[in-house]
C-alpha cells in the first residue's frame, strides 16, 4: 500500500511525497526514536499495520507469510467464515466547513496528497464513510445557517458557505474514492419551523406551535413536519445531484441538547411523529435508499429518564418502525454497553456511531489511541455496528476555525491538526490513526466473524472480518503493557502475529 | 518415543556473573550438563491427561540440581514439572497436557532439562502425540454421588437428558485414558470447562425437572445455566380457561398467545425475566387460568385438580380471597361480588399471600377490601384475627376487617399497593402489611362507551373492537375526564345539550378513544370487529391528500393504516364534514379538509381493491370539485379557510359484487 510508505516517510523521515511536512504526534516529544521507513518488501501473504501508544511506530506497514496449518498454540484463534452479521459500511471523520476551509488553504498538491492518504482505497487508508451537517454546525465559519432561512420551502437554496467550501472538497474526495458514503445531520431546523421556548420539554400543542426565534433549543412545530420533511428531501436531492452519495440522515444532531451553537430539542416522541412524515416523504420522492437513523446522541440519553431507550420507543410504533433504519450514537455520556440493550431489543436495526471528539479536555496520544479504538470502533463493531464517523477530519492548531457563537466547541482537536502558519504541516492525531487502522483492513461490505479458541485476556481485544473480496481483516487493540502472541488458524494455514503491548494493529490477508 | 535432539549446552551467563564466579572459586561452574537418559515417556495421550516419564540423570563432577520437563505446543510453553534431583538415579514424573479451546490434535514437544549445581545443562526433547478427548460417552456425577452417562451427540458434544435438580453441581469424567485407569475430570473455572479443575460445573434450571445437560470438549462449553423449564399453557380465544398443575418458579409458555409477556400480567402470580420468559410466582399447586384476550389479562384462581376454587386450609394454606368494592384486576370490578369481583391472593411462600393493585385502574378512592377464606361469603378475616396491621399510613382496618383509605390519606398517583398477608402465626394471628410499590405494566383504565368496556391498546389509546349502536342512541362514556370536551366528528355524532347521540345508521362500529388527543375515531366494522366492506355492509372508506382526521397534520393520505369509513347517515347516504384549514394546521380539531388541495378517492374495503367508478357531481359540487380521476378541487378553486364543508356521497350497494361502484357527490359550504 503506497500510502503507508508516504505517511511513514512524511511522519518520521521528513520525506513527504505530498510536499508538505508532518510532525510527530503531540504528547510524544520525548526524543525517542521512531522506526525507520518500511523498506518496500516483496509480496507477503499477510499485511500488518501497527501503531504504538508511545508514538514510536505510527501506522507502520509490514508483511509476513502464512505458517503451516495444524498449530497447537494455546493462542490460536479460530474463525468461522459463515457469517451473516451486519455488513460494515465504513469509517471516517466529519467534513465540516471548518475542515473544508483548512483543506482549501492547502496547496492543491498537498491537499490531494492528504485526501489520497485518507480516502484512497489503493493508495491510502480507504476511508469510506463521512458525516456532514445539513446546514451549519458548530464548526461553521461565520454565521449559523440552514438552507432555508426565509420562511417557505420555495426559498430553499444551497448556502454559499457550503457551496464555497464543502462542495469543492467533497468533489475532490469523490474523485479519489467514488464509493464514499455520507451521513447527513442537521444541527437545527430552519428557525421559522421552530416553536415553543428555550428548554421546553412538554407536549402542549399550543406551546409547540408558538414561534421561537432561536438557533438553540426549541422544538419542531408539528405544523412544520411536512415542510421539514420537504427540506430533507430537497437537501438530499441537491447533494445527490452534485454527485454525493447520501447514505443516511439523522433527524437531529444531539436531539436532547438544548445548548451548542445550534440545536433543536427533539425528544423521542417528536422523532416518532416526525419519522412518520419524513419516511413517506423520502419514499414519495424516490429516496427510499436513504436511511433514516434515529437519535444521534449519547449512550446515557443525557440522563433524562423519560428519554431512556429513545430509539426503542420509536421502533415500538409499527409505522415508525417501517421508516427507521437504525440508530446513531455519540459517546459524550454513558457507555457503549448501552448498545447491547439496543441490539438485544432490535437486532435487525442498524447501529452507527456518528460522533466523538478529542480535545483539550481528554486528549493524550497514548490513552486515546487504544481507549477510543476499543470503545468506539471495537465497541460498535462487536455489537453489530455498521460504521463509525468521528468529528472534524482536520482542524488547525488553534482548534478551528469554529463557530464564533456561544456553545460551539473551541477546544476540539481534529483527526489531524494542520499548522495555520503554513497550512502544510500536518500532525495526525489518534482519531486519524483509529480510522486508518479500521478502514485499511475492514472494507465496505465486511461482516464480523465469530471467533473461537484463545480467550483474550482483559485489556486485549481482537475482531475478525470477512471482506467481500474474500480477504480477512483483523483489528487488534492491546491496552496491556505485555505483548501477546496470536495464531489465527484455518485448515490451510496459520497467521502468527506477536501483538506488542500498548498498541493497535490491523492485519489483512487473502483467504 | 520420538527422540528429537540431545545435547549438552554451554551455560550462557552474564559477563559480570562470570567474573564474579572467577573470583569466588566456591561457586564453580561448568559448561557440561549431567548425563541424562529418557527411559520412557508417554508417546501419545489425550489433552487434559498427564504425560508420564522416567528419566535417569547422573553427574560425576557436580551434584545434581533439578530435572525439568517443559511441554510446548508450537513455540508456546504450556506446562512444566520440576523434579528435585539430589542423587544420581532414575526419576519419574508427570506433566499435564493442557486442553485448550478449539485447538486440533497435534504433536507437542516435551523438553527435558537436567541441571547440576554448576549450572551445567543437558537438554533432551521428545515428541508426544496429543488428541482431544474423544469418547463415545462421558460420565456426569454430582456431589451426592449420582451419575449419568452422557452420550456423544455430535463432534465433541455430549449430552444427557434426565430429571435433574434445579441446581446440579457436576463433574464430567472421561473413560480411562491409559492402562493405569487414569481418567480426565472436567470442572469449571468460571467461564469454561477445565481438565483437573475440582470446582463443579454449576448447571442450573429454574426448577427441578427434565432437562438436557451438555458439554462440548472442543469449545469447552457447558449448558444449561439458568435454564427455564416451561410448562405449556394452552389458552386460546376459543378455549380461554383451563386448570394447570404448576410449580413455583416454572416458566410458562403460551403457544396460542402471541407476545404474552407484553400482556398486563398479574405481578403477584407472574414475573417476566430479561429474556421475556414468563415465570410463575405462586407456590406449587393447581391453578385455573382464565384468559381475557380483549384485556390481555389472565385471571388466576387457585383450585384443586378438578378446578374447584380453593379455600384456606386448616394449616392456613390453600387460598385467601379479596372481595369488596372499588378495586379489581385488570380493572376495578363489580362491588361485593363473589364471582367476577373475587380475587385470589397469590401464595408466594408457605402461608404468605400477596395481592397488588395499581392506583387508578385497579384501586381508587372509596375502596373497601376484605379478606375471605373462600371465594365467597363464609370465613372472613375481621380485625380480631390480625396480630398486626400496617397500612403504610394510607389504609386503615375497621372492626369488621374492611380495609379503607384512612381519613385524609390519598392513594399515590401512578403507584401500586401490595397487600402481604402472613399466616405463619395462624389464622388468629395474621400479619398484614401494605406497601407502596411501583405499578406493574402501567395502570389499566376502566373506560367504557355505553357500558361496553374498551381495551387498552396503549397507554393513550383504548378501543372497542366492535359494538352495536343504534341510530339515534345516546352515547355516554365512563372512565375518561371531560368527555364533553372531546372531539366527536359531526357525521357520526350529534352533540346537543343532553349529550351525544349517534347519527349513523344502526350497525357495528369500532370506537377508538385517544386519551392524549381527546378525540374519537369511529369506523364501520363487522360484528367480529373486522373491517366492513361496501359489498357486505355498505361501508365506504376514504383515502387521499387534503382530507384528515381529526386534524390536518394527520392527513389520511394513501395510507391503508390511517383510513376511516364515511359515516352512513341514511341508507346509501354518506357524509364527511370538516373545517377547511391549511395543510400545516395541527391544532384545529375537525380541520379535515385542506383549503387549497384535495385529491381523494372512495374504496369498498379497508385498503386497495373495490373503489369508486363513475362519479356524478351535483351542481353545487361542480363549483368546488372536479373528478379528473380522483376527486380534486376544481381549477382555480380554493375553499374558504376556516369554513365548514360537507361532502355527501350517495352510493347503492344492492347487487354490488365487487369492482367499481358508481356514486354521486355533493360538496357544499355549510
Amino acid at each position: 500500500m503506497k500510502f503507508t510508505k508516504i505517511l511513514i516517510f512524511s511522519l518520521f523521515a521528513g520525506i513527504c511525497a505530498c510536499n508538505c511536512t508532518t510532525e510527530k504526534p503531540s504528547g510524544n516529544d520525548d526524543g525517542t526514536g521512531s522506526e525507520k521507513p518500511v523498506i518496500p518488501a516483496p509480496e507477503h501473504d499477510v499485511t500488518a499495520f501497527l501503531t504504538k501508544c508511545d508514538g514510536t511506530v505510527l501506522f507502520a506497514e509490514s508483511g509476513f507469510d502464512f505458517g503451516k496449518p495444524g498449530s497447537m498454540s494455546p493462542y490460536q484463534v479460530t474463525y468461522d467464515k459463515n457469517t451473516d452479521s451486519p455488513q460494515v459500511e465504513g469509517f471516517g471523520l466529519a467534513i465540516t466547513t471548518a475542515t473544508a476551509f483548512n483543506l482549501l488553504k492547502m496547496t492543491p498538491e498537498d491537499r490531494t496528497a492528504f485526501l489520497t492518504e485518507t480516502f484512497s482505497r489503493e493508495n491510502g487508508a480507504g476511508s469510506s464513510l463521512i458525516r456532514v451537517s445539513i446546514g451549519a454546525s458548530d464548526f461553521c465559519l461565520k454565521d449559523n445557517y440552514t438552507w432555508c432561512d426565509t420562511k417557505g420551502l420555495e426559498n430553499f437554496a444551497v448556502h454559499q458557505e457550503d457551496r464555497d467550501y464543502l462542495f469543492p472538497v467533497l468533489k475532490e474526495i469523490y474523485a479519489i474514492n467514488p464509493d464514499v458514503k455520507i451521513i447527513g445531520s442537521p444541527w437545527s431546523c430552519p428557525k421559522w419551523m421552530k416553536g415553543a421556548q428555550y428548554g421546553y420539554e412538554g407536549y402542549d400543542s399550543a406551546v409547540l406551535e408558538r414561534d421561537f426565534d432561536s438557533w438553540t433549543s426549541g422544538r419542531l412545530k408539528p405544523s412544520c413536519y411536512r415542510d421539514y420533511a420537504g427540506y430533507f428531501v430537497k437537501w438530499i436531492q441537491v447533494m445527490k445531484a452534485e454527485g454525493f452519495d447520501i447514505h443516511a440522515v439523522t433527524m437531529q444532531n444531539e436531539p436532547l441538547n438544548h445548548g451548542n451553537s445550534m440545536s433543536l430539542f427533539m425528544p423521542w416522541r417528536d422523532q416518532l411523529a416526525f419519522v412518520k412524515v419524513l419516511g413517506p416523504a423520502l419514499a414519495e420522492a424516490g429516496l427510499e435508499d436513504v436511511k433514516i437513523l434515529l437519535f444521534d446522541h449519547n449512550y446515557n440519553y443525557d440522563n433524562k429518564d423519560d428519554q431512556i431507550n429513545y430509539p426503542l420507543n420509536i421502533y415500538a410504533d409499527p409505522e415508525a418502525y417501517r421508516w427507521a433504519a437504525g440508530s446513531a450514537w455519540h459517546n459524550y455520556g454513558g457507555n457503549v454497553y448501552e448498545l447491547d440493550n439496543i441490539r438485544a431489543a432490535n437486532p435487525e436495526k442498524d447501529i452507527y456511531f456518528t460522533e466523538a471528539s478529542i480535545g483539550e479536555w481528554n486528549y493524550s496520544f497514548d490513552g486515546c489511541l487504544v481507549n477510543d479504538f476499543s470503545s468506539i470502533f471495537i465497541g460498535t463493531l462487536e455489537r453489530g455496528g455498521k460504521g463509525v464517523t468521528l468529528w472534524n477530519l482536520m482542524l488547525d492548531d488553534k482548534k478551528g476555525p469554529y463557530s464564533p457563537h456561544d456553545g460551539s466547541c473551541k477546544t476540539c482537536y481534529g483527526g489531524v491538526t494542520i499548522n495555520s502558519s503554513d497550512y502544510r504541516t500536518i500532525t495526525p492525531n489518534t482519531h486519524w490513526y483509529n480510522m486508518a487502522h479500521a478502514s485499511s483492513v475492514v472494507k465496505p461490505g465486511a461482516r464480523l466473524m465469530k471467533t473461537g479458541g484463545f480467550s483474550f485476556p482483559s485489556g486485549f481485544e481482537c475482531l475478525m472480518f470477512l471482506n467481500p473480496d474474500n480477504t480477512v481483516g483483523v483489528i487488534v487493540c492491546n491496552k496491556n503493557a505485555s505483548e501477546q502472541q496470536l495464531v489465527f488458524a484455518n485448515t490451510k494455514f496459520t497467521v502468527k502475529y506477536t501483538m506488542p503491548g500498548k498498541a493497535i494493529a490491523s492485519l489483512l490477508w487473502q483467504e | 518415543m520420538n527422540r528429537y535432539i540431545k545435547f549438552p549446552i554451554m551455560l550462557i551467563a552474564g559477563a559480570s556473573l562470570l567474573a564474579s564466579c572467577l573470583r569466588t572459586p566456591e561457586f564453580r561452574t561448568t559448561d557440561k550438563g549431567p548425563d541424562m537418559t529418557v527411559n520412557s515417556c508417554t508417546e501419545s495421550t489425550y489433552m487434559g491427561a498427564d504425560i508420564k516419564f522416567s528419566v535417569t540423570v547422573s553427574d560425576d563432577d557436580f551434584a545434581l540440581s533439578t530435572l525439568k520437563a517443559k511441554l510446548f505446543y508450537d513455540e508456546a510453553e504450556v506446562g512444566e514439572t520440576v523434579v528435585r534431583t539430589k542423587e544420581n538415579g532414575t526419576y519419574e514424573g508427570t506433566v499435564n497436557a493442557p486442553l485448550y479451546r478449539d485447538i486440533p490434535d497435534g504433536i507437542a514437544s516435551l523438553v527435558f532439562v537436567a541441571q547440576n549445581v554448576g549450572m551445567g545443562l543437558t537438554y533432551d526433547t521428545v515428541y508426544v502425540s496429543l488428541k482431544r478427548p474423544d469418547f463415545q460417552s462421558l460420565t456426569l456425577s454430582d456431589q451426592d454421588g449420582r451419575t449419568w452417562q452422557m452420550s456423544r451427540s455430535e463432534g465433541y458434544r455430549y449430552e444427557v437428558t434426565a430429571d435433574f435438580p434445579a441446581q446440579l453441581n457436576g463433574i464430567v469424567t472421561t473413560p480411562a485414558v491409559n492402562s493405569d485407569g487414569d481418567v480426565i475430570a472436567f470442572g469449571w473455572n468460571g467461564s469454561e470447562l477445565e481438565a483437573g479443575n475440582e470446582n463443579a460445573i454449576p448447571f442450573s434450571a429454574n426448577i427441578s425437572g427434565e432437562y438436557t445437560v451438555s458439554v462440548d470438549l472442543m469449545s469447552l462449553s457447558a449448558s444449561p445455566f439458568n435454564h427455564v423449564i416451561s410448562e405449556e399453557i394452552d389458552l386460546s380465544e376459543a378455549s380461554p380457561e383451563a386448570v394447570f398443575a404448576l410449580r413455583q418458579g416454572a416458566g410458562l409458555s403460551f403457544p396460542m398467545i402471541e407476545s404474552v409477556s407484553d400482556w398486563d400480567l398479574d405481578p403477584d402470580f407472574f414475573s417476566v425475566d430479561d429474556n421475556k420468559n414468563v415465570i410463575f410466582n405462586a407456590v406449587d399447586g393447581h391453578y385455573k387460568f382464565r384468559a381475557d384476550f380483549g384485556a390481555s389479562f389472565i385471571k388466576v384462581l387457585p383450585c384443586d385438580a378438578a378446578g374447584n376454587e380453593l379455600a384456606m386450609g386448616s394449616g392456613c394454606d390453600g387460598a385467601v380471597w379479596a372481595i369488596g368494592q372499588n378495586f379489581g384486576k385488570p380493572v376495578i370490578g363489580p362491588s361485593w361480588n363473589t364471582t367476577d369481583g373475587a380475587y385470589a391472593f397469590a401464595q408466594v411462600s408457605p402461608k404468605v399471600f400477596q395481592f397488588s393493585l395499581n392506583v387508578g385502574g385497579q384501586i381508587k378512592e372509596g375502596v373497601a377490601l376484605k379478606i375471605y377464606q373462600q371465594m365467597g361469603w363464609g370465613g372472613e378475616f375481621v380485625k380480631n384475627n390480625f396480630a398486626s396491621f400496617d397500612g403504610a399510613g394510607v389504609f386503615v382496618m375497621t372492626e369488621s376487617g374492611d380495609i379503607n383509605i384512612a381519613e385524609g390519606a390519598k392513594l399515590a398517583d401512578k403507584k401500586a399497593y401490595r397487600f402481604t398477608l402472613d399466616l405463619n402465626g395462624g389464622a388468629d394471628a395474621a400479619v398484614l402489611k401494605v406497601r407502596e410499590v411501583e405499578a406493574a405494566g402501567g395502570a389499566v383504565l376502566d373506560i367504557s362507551v355505553n357500558g361496553v368496556k374498551a381495551d387498552r391498546l396503549s397507554k393513550s389509546i383504548y378501543k372497542i373492537k366492535a359494538m352495536q349502536i343504534e341510530k339515534g342512541a345516546s352515547v355516554s362514556f365512563s372512565g375518561i375526564d371531560n368527555p364533553d370536551g372531546w372531539y366527536a366528528d359531526p357525521d357520526h355524532f350529534i352533540r346537543s345539550a343532553s349529550g351525544l347521540s349517534f347519527n349513523a345508521v344502526s350497525g357495528y362500529y369500532s370506537i377508538e378513544l385517544n386519551l392524549d388527543g381527546e378525540y374519537l375515531t369511529v369506523r364501520r366494522v363487522k360484528a367480529d370487529g373486522s373491517p366492513a366492506t361496501f359489498k357486505d355492509e355498505g361501508a365506504i372508506t376514504i383515502m387521499g391528500w387534503g382530507v384528515a382526521h381529526p386534524v390536518m397534520t394527520s392527513q389520511l393520505a394513501w395510507d391503508t393504516g390511517a383510513l376511516i369509513t364515511l359515516a352512513e347517515i341514511e341508507d346509501g347516504v354518506y357524509q364527511f364534514t370538516g373545517i377547511a384549514v391549511e395543510e400545516t394546521d395541527g391544532t384545529t380539531m375537525g380541520g379535515r379538509f385542506r383549503y387549497d388541495y384535495l385529491s381523494v378517492k372512495f374504496f369498498g374495503q379497508a385498503g386497495w381493491g373495490d373503489e369508486m367508478g363513475n362519479v356524478t357531481l351535483t351542481d353545487s359540487a361542480k363549483k368546488l370539485v372536479a373528478v379528473p380521476g380522483n376527486i380534486e378541487l376544481a381549477d382555480g378553486v380554493e375553499l374558504e379557510n376556516g369554513a365548514v364543508y360537507v361532502m355527501t356521497v350517495k352510493a347503492d350497494n344492492s347487487g354490488f359484487s365487487g369492482g367499481t361502484f358508481d356514486c354521486s357527490v355533493d360538496f357544499v359550504k355549510k
